[in-house]
C-alpha cells in the first residue's frame, strides 16, 4: 500500500523496510535511548500499555504516529504486550552511532510470541508453556511440543482425537499450522483457538 | 512417525525465525507414546474437571493433588495428570516410593526441606544455555545445585533399591559448584558489567584495576603529601571537576613556588590549578579503571556461564529427577493429610473400590461434614454395567466421577481415595457427563450429546471405562429411553465387555437388569420425612421408584400451584407408564442384533438406496471383470461424496 509520493526520511525508510518482514507483529524500534512504535503498532502500543499516543514528522509535512518507551523499561512493557497475545520484534541497533556517518545500522534480534517466552514476568512458574506444531496427513496428525523455558521436547502421532486430547491437556501457548491445512485445523477445534 | 517429525521440524524452524538459537537445553525429544498412556478422550479431561474446574468457583482435581514444593514438580504433575500410565511396572514403581515416603516421615519432610531450596532449576538452566542469565540468577543457581549433594547421601543411605537406584542418576556437579564459588561474588547485583561481580583472585588485570579504583582516595592524598613536601607548598590541593578532571589547586600566595613542569589549567579569583603528566596519567587510569573493570567482569561473566553451559545436560537431568521425587513426596504428604491409600493394580478386568470418596468434593465440604463413601464394583461377568438411578443432587453425578478420579489416580502413581482399591489396569476412560450446549458452533444439547456418545461407542477396548450420565436428556422422553436402552443393551453384548456406570432418570432402564445377566440397578439412598427429603448418599442395590423431581421443585420454591398441578399430571403418566412398562418387559427385548445388520439396506439414505438400486439391476453374468470394477469404483465415488 504504497501511496508515498512524499519522500520519506532515511529513518522512517529504514522503519518500512524491517517492518515489512514482520506484519503481524509489534516492531519495537530502538532510536537512541528509546523503543518506539510507529502507526497502527503505535496505536495499539498505547492502548494496551497505557502510553501516550504522539506524532512525528515523517517526510514533508506528513505525519505517523508515535509511541514509545525508554529502553530500560523494556522489561516493564514487553510482558504486557505478550500477555495481550501480541507478536513483538524486538529491533535494535546493531553498531555504536558514533561510529557512523550515516544512518545507524538496525535489525531485529529477537522475536517474543507467546509460545516462545522464557521471561519470569510473562511466565507463571506452576505452569509449562509450550509452543506447538501440528501437521495433519490423512486421517492422522503428528504433533510436538515445545517448552523453550525448559528445553522440554515431545512428539506424538495419531488420529484426531489423540491429538486433541494432548493439545487439550497440554494447554500450548501457540499453534503453528500450515497456511494450506488451516481448514482442517479448524474443523477439529472450531473457534476455540485465536489465530493469525 | 512422519508426520509428528513434521510437526517437530516446524517448532524448530520457527524458533530460528525467532532468532533464538541458542537453544543447547533442548537436549533431546522425547514421544508420547498413545500405547504407554491412557486414553482420556477429549471431553474427560474437561468434564472431570482435572486440570480446570468448570465453572470459575470450582476447583480441579490437580489443585488437591498439586502439593509440590518445587515449580519444575507442579509442572511435571500436570504431565502425569494427562498422561496416566498403563504399565504397571512403572506405576507400581512410583507407588513404592510414595510408600516410602509415607513409612519415613522424617526422611520425607528433610528431603523436602532441601528441595524448597532448589527453585526452579530447569528453567534457571535453559537461562543459562540461552546466555540470558544474570550473576544473581547465576548465583541462585549454585545454591539451588548445593542441595542435591545431600539429597543425594540421603537416598544412598536409605535401605532403598529404588531409592539408590534414583541417587545414582544424580549427579552432583561439583565442578559447577567449585567454579562458581571461585569466579562468582557472593552477593552479586542483576547486572553484569557495573562492578562487583567476579571475585578477587580470579584476573590479575581485574584485580589491578580494582587496587586503582578502590585505592583512589589514599593515592590522591599519598600523591598531596608527596607534592605538598617536595614543593613545600603547605595548602596544596588535588581535587576533581567534569571539565577538567584531576587536577592540583594552588593559592595565589604561593603561585612562586610551583614547580615549572606543572601546566596551568585554569586561573581563578585567588587560586590556580595545574595538572601534570604523573596525575593525568593516574587520571586515566582510574577512570579508564572502571570502565575498564565492567569489560573484564562482562567478559569473564560470559566465560563463567559458557562453562557452566557446558553442564546443561546434567543439569537438567537433576532437574527431571528432583521434580519426580518432588511428585512422590508430594503424593505421601497427601496420602498422609488427606488419608489415601495404596491401591492395588492387577492385569484383571475387575475393578473394587471400597469406601471411596471423591477426592476434590470432600475436601470442598464444610468442616463436620464427612463425604459418605461407598463401595464400587465392577467386572465383566456379573457387575459389567451399573445402572444408577435416583432423584437429582443425590449424588449420582459424584459417584461417576469419583470412581474415575480414583483410577487416574491411581494410575499416575497416586495413593487413592479409598480404604481399598483393587484395580484392574484401565486403558480408556470415557465420559459423557453432564449436558454441554455449543451453541456458539450451532450444535444443541442432543447434538453433542450424540456426538460424544457415539465417538465413545466406536472406540470401546475389553479395558475401558464408560461413565455415561444422563443420556438422552437433551430430546423427547420416548426418544431418549429408547435411546438410552440400546446404548446399554449395546455395550453389553459388545464382546469387549466395557465396564460402565450408567445414570439415568429413565426407571423403564432398571426392567435391563432381567433381560441382562451382567446389568445391576443400584440407586443413591434418599429419605422423605415431612414432605422434605434427605440425602443420605449412600449407594444401595435395586432401582429406585420415585423420581423426586416434584420435591426438587417444591426446595426450590415453585409456587404451589405449579407443584399442585404437576403432582395431579404426574399420578396420570405414572398410571399410563405402567401399562407401557408391561408392554416393554414383554416384548423380547429390542429387535435381535441380526435385525440391526439388514438395516444398512433399510435406511432411509438416498446415496444407499440409489447403490442399492443399480446393485439390484446388475446383471452378473454380463459383467466383465473390468466393468465390475469400475461399477465399484463409481459406488465408492458416491458414497465419498
Amino acid at each position: 500500500m504504497q501511496k508515498k509520493e512524499v519522500a520519506e526520511t532515511p529513518l522512517m525508510k529504514q522503519y518500512n523496510q524491517i517492518k515489512t518482514k514482520y506484519p503481524g507483529a509489534i516492531l519495537l524500534f530502538r532510536v537512541g535511548d528509546f523503543y518506539e512504535t510507529f502507526g497502527k503498532d503505535a496505536i495499539k502500543a498505547s492502548q494496551i500499555l497505557g502510553i501516550v499516543l504522539t506524532k512525528r514528522a515523517n517526510g514533508a509535512a506528513s505525519h505517523i504516529e508515535l509511541a514509545g518507551f525508554p529502553h530500560h523499561a523494556l522489561d516493564t512493557y514487553l510482558p504486557k504486550l505478550v500477555r495481550a497475545g501480541q507478536r513483538v520484534a524486538i529491533c535494535d541497533q546493531l553498531e555504536d552511532p558514533k561510529l557512523t556517518k550515516t544512518i545507524v545500522k538496525r535489525g531485529v534480534t529477537e522475536l517474543i510470541t507467546p509460545g516462545v517466552s522464557y521471561n519470569d514476568k510473562i511466565l507463571d512458574h506452576k505452569v509449562s508453556n509450550y509452543l506447538a506444531a501440528i501437521h495433519f496427513e490423512d486421517s492422522r496428525a503428528g504433533v510436538s511440543f515445545l517448552d523453550i523455558s525448559t528445553g522440554e521436547f515431545m512428539a506424538a502421532e495419531g488420529d484426531l482425537d489423540y491429538v486433541d486430547k494432548l493439545i487439550q491437556g497440554f494447554k500450548p501457548a501457540e499453534i503453528i499450522i500450515a497456511k494450506n491445512q488451516y481448514k482442517q485445523f479448524q474443523s477439529l477445534f472450531g473457534d476455540r483457538f485465536y489465530m493469525y | 512417525m512422519n508426520a509428528a517429525i513434521i510437526a517437530a521440524g516446524v517448532c524448530l524452524h520457527y524458533l530460528n525465525e525467532t532468532h533464538h538459537n541458542q537453544v543447547q537445553h533442548i537436549q533431546s525429544i522425547s514421544r508420547i507414546d498413545e500405547d504407554e498412556i491412557v486414553r482420556l478422550d477429549r471431553f474427560t479431561i474437561r468434564n472431570l474437571e482435572l486440570l480446570q474446574p468448570a465453572n470459575e468457583n470450582g476447583v480441579s482435581l490437580i489443585q488437591v493433588l498439586d502439593k509440590t514444593v518445587t515449580p519444575m514438580g507442579a509442572r511435571l504433575l500436570k504431565k502425569w495428570v494427562v498422561l496416566p500410565l498403563k504399565d504397571m511396572v512403572s506405576i507400581n514403581d512410583r507407588l513404592s516410593i510414595v510408600e516410602y515416603a509415607q513409612h519415613e516421615p522424617e526422611k520425607r519432610d528433610q528431603v523436602i526441606d532441601y528441595l524448597k531450596s532448589i527453585g526452579d532449576l530447569e528453567r534457571l538452566i535453559s537461562k543459562v544455555a540461552m546466555c540470558r542469565v544474570n550473576p544473581r540468577e547465576l548465583q541462585q543457581l549454585n545454591r539451588s545445585i548445593k542441595q542435591i549433594a545431600p539429597i543425594k547421601l540421603l537416598f544412598l543411605n536409605s535401605n532403598d533399591e529404588k531409592l539408590i537406584g534414583i541417587a545414582n542418576q544424580l549427579h552432583d556437579c561439583t565442578w559447577v559448584i567449585d567454579k562458581i564459588d571461585k569466579v562468582l561474588k557472593l552477593d552479586p547485583p542483576v547486572a553484569a558489567n557495573k562492578g562487583e561481580v567476579i571475585n578477587t583472585g580470579v584476573n590479575e588485570d581485574l584485580d589491578e584495576l580494582r587496587k586503582i579504583a578502590y585505592s583512589g582516595k589514599d593515592y590522591l592524598l599519598q600523591m598531596q603529601q608527596q607534592e605538598q613536601q617536595r614543593t613545600g607548598i603547605s595548602s596544596l590541593k588535588i581535587a576533581y571537576n567534569n571539565v577538567f578532571g584531576y587536577y592540583l589547586e594552588v593559592t595565589n600566595v604561593h603561585k612562586d613556588k610551583v614547580p615549572a613542569e606543572w601546566m596551568r589549567k585554569q586561573t581563578l579569583t585567588n587560586a590556580e590549578r595545574y595538572i601534570t603528566e604523573e596525575l593525568k596519567q593516574y587520571e586515566d587510569k582510574i577512570l579508564g579503571a572502571e570502565d575498564k573493570m565492567g569489560a573484564i567482569e562482562e567478559r569473564l561473566y560470559m566465560e563463567l556461564v559458557v562453562a557452566v553451559g557446558e553442564y546443561v545436560g546434567q543439569i537438567q537431568q537433576n532437574a527431571l529427577v528432583l521434580a519426580r521425587i518432588d511428585c512422590l513426596f508430594s503424593f505421601a504428604v497427601l496420602a498422609e493429610k488427606f488419608h489415601y491409600t495404596r491401591p492395588q493394580l492387577n492385569e484383571g478386568k475387575k475393578i473394587l473400590l471400597k469406601d471411596s470418596r471423591h477426592p476434590v468434593i470432600e475436601q470442598q465440604l464444610k468442616i463436620g461434614d464427612a463425604y459418605i463413601a461407598n463401595d464400587i464394583f465392577l467386572d465383566q461377568e456379573q457387575q459389567q454395567v451399573i445402572i444408577l438411578t435416583g432423584p437429582n443432587m443425590s449424588g449420582k453425578s459424584a459417584l461417576l466421577r469419583q470412581t474415575a478420579l480414583n483410577i487416574i489416580m491411581a494410575q499416575i502413581g497416586s495413593f487413592v481415595a479409598s480404604s481399598y482399591a483393587e484395580i484392574g489396569l484401565v486403558d480408556k476412560i470415557f465420559t459423557r457427563v453432564g449436558a454441554s450446549d455449543n451453541i456458539s458452533s450451532g450444535e444443541s444439547t442432543f447434538m453433542v450429546e450424540m456426538t460424544e456418545t457415539a465417538s465413545i461407542l466406536n472406540n470401546i477396548s475389553d479395558r475401558s471405562l464408560i461413565l455415561l450420565d444422563e443420556i438422552g436428556r437433551g430430546t423427547s422422553t420416548y426418544d431418549g429411553v429408547s435411546i438410552a436402552w440400546a446404548i446399554a443393551d449395546f455395550i453389553c453384548n459388545h464382546p469387549a465387555k466395557p465396564k460402565t456406570l450408567f445414570a439415568t432418570h429413565y426407571h423403564e432402564l432398571n426392567d435391563l437388569e432381567k433381560t441382562h445377566s451382567s446389568i445391576r440397578n443400584y440407586h443413591i439412598e434418599i429419605k422423605e420425612s415431612n414432605q422434605k427429603i434427605i440425602f443420605l448418599r449412600k449407594l444401595k442395590e435395586g432401582g429406585s421408584e420415585h423420581s423426586f423431581g416434584i420435591h426438587v421443585a417444591k426446595m426450590a420454591g415453585m409456587p404451589q400451584i405449579v407443584i399442585g398441578k404437576a403432582k395431579q399430571m404426574l399420578t396420570q403418566l405414572e398410571s399410563q407408564r405402567e401399562d407401557l412398562g408391561e408392554n416393554m418387559s414383554t416384548k423380547k427385548g429390542m429387535p435381535q442384533m441380526s435385525n440391526i445388520q439388514l438395516s444398512m439396506f433399510q435406511l432411509n439414505d438416498p446415496i444407499l438406496e440409489s447403490i442399492r438400486n443399480e446393485l439390484l439391476v446388475l446383471d452378473l453374468n454380463t459383467l466383465s471383470p473390468i466393468e465390475a470394477l469400475m461399477k465399484l469404483n463409481e459406488f465408492k465415488k458416491t458414497l465419498n461424496k
